[in-house]
């Protein structure tokens, strides 16, 4: 009977190093900083954007790298409510330019937001890679042709702060996937 | 507006025009395209509606009065140039000096002159009751063409409503499910920089 127990607690014991080490890898407080950069920065006076479902979400997946999550409304836009039944066409159409244009600036967010994830996930090893994936809202009454439902971009830390000071070479070294 | 690329398909499956086998995929893009769905509704009641419509049969064949198959006959025509007129004048007048010579003013007058009322009385009576009994077919037949075109609208006024019933619940739901989410960001938020900044408790 000693014999299974032993190599259970071994295997438990194992487990627990291998858990505490990746804690160790890259800790909460860096995630946490990381995350409130990200609110900050999407929540910048000017055209913000209003962030839904909570707050930006940063996990450390190991030997993948950080993933930043955050689900966000592109442009806001009042509900539909008894005093606003409806929205006429034109409105629709001035709200889907506003987000067709304002599109490329939240990418151009989101890939600074890694690059300055980047530096701040000091211990986060360079083969490594920093993701953000955003959701963006759409409501049933939107025009959302053109706006992706899911924006995903990934790239290697190391390549990130190499290519951090050009935004030409950002945009390469940057994988991304609009669905 | 951009139009949906696959309005032409719901069109097709709305007419009963689209083969078995894309129905189910139309049928699951309709569930998710708003648009789609839209004209879908609108093609239903569309077709409700022209189901009430009675069914009237197109004429085999249109013809003009100046068409030969109109052009009188040699006969018509030889009959026609007042020979007929003639000949009626000629029997009418033969019939009148018969009767003057075979019956005599009183006879003729008084005996057959109640028979003659009563057969009337019954031609009227008979007339009477086909023409009550043809207009009570005919308000029997428009009460019930009413009542069907009343069933139509009515079941096309449910449908309407009902869809705009189905899209008010569709967009409350989707309001509560936005409020909610935004509500949690910003209470969220409130509490991450409280914490940071100091605010909190």
């Amino acid at each position: 009977m000693k014999g299974p127990a032993i190599a259970t607690l071994a295997v438990l014991a194992v487990a627990g190093l291998g858990f505490g080490a990746s804690e160790v890898l890259v800790p909460s407080k860096a995630t946490t900083a990381v995350e409130n950069a990200a609110n900050d920065r999407l929540r910048a006076p000017g055209d913000p954007y209003n962030l839904l479902g909570g707050t930006t979400r940063c996990t450390y997946l190991n030997g993948y790298g950080a993933l930043i999550t955050v689900e966000l409304e592109l442009v806001a836009a009042s509900d539909i409510n008894p005093f606003r039944p409806a929205y006429s066409a034109q409105e629709i159409e001035a709200l889907h330019d506003r987000k067709v244009k304002k599109l490329p600036v939240l990418k151009d967010t989101l890939r600074a937001l890694m690059v300055s994830s980047a530096d701040t996930l000091t211990s986060l090893p360079p083969n490594e890679r920093v993701a953000v994936e955003a959701r963006l809202w759409h409501f049933r009454w939107e025009d959302s042709k053109g706006i992706p439902d899911r924006i995903f971009m990934s790239a290697e830390k190391s390549k990130l702060l190499t290519a951090k000071a050009n935004p030409a070479a950002l945009a390469v070294v940057v994988e991304e996937q609009d669905q | 507006m951009s139009v949906c690329e696959r309005i032409e398909e719901v069109r097709d499956y709305a007419f009963g025009e689209l083969p078995e086998g894309k129905r189910g995929a139309v049928e699951e893009h309709v569930a998710g395209c708003a648009q789609c769905s839209a004209e879908l509704d609108g093609l239903q009641l569309t077709t409700a509606a022209l189901r009430i419509l009675p069914d009237q049969e197109i004429p085999q064949r249109i013809a003009f009065v100046s068409d030969k198959v109109f052009a009188p006959s040699g006969f018509s025509k030889w009959f026609g140039a007042g020979w007929l007129n003639f000949a009626s004048a000629c029997v009418v007048a033969a019939g009148l000096v018969g009767a003057a010579f075979a019956y005599r003013p009183v006879v003729t007058i008084a005996a057959p002159a109640p028979v003659v009322t009563a057969a009337k009385m019954d031609v009227t009576a008979q007339m009477n009751e086909a023409v009550t009994q043809a207009v009570d077919q005919a308000v029997a037949r428009i009460r019930a063409e009413d009542a069907r075109v009343m069933d139509a609208a009515l079941a096309a006024s449910e449908l309407k409503h009902e869809k705009q019933h189905r899209e008010l619940l569709a967009a409350m739901d989707e309001n509560l499910t936005y409020l909610q989410k935004r509500y949690s960001s910003v209470t969220m938020l409130a509490s991450s920089d409280a914490m940071r900044f100091g605010g909190g408790q």
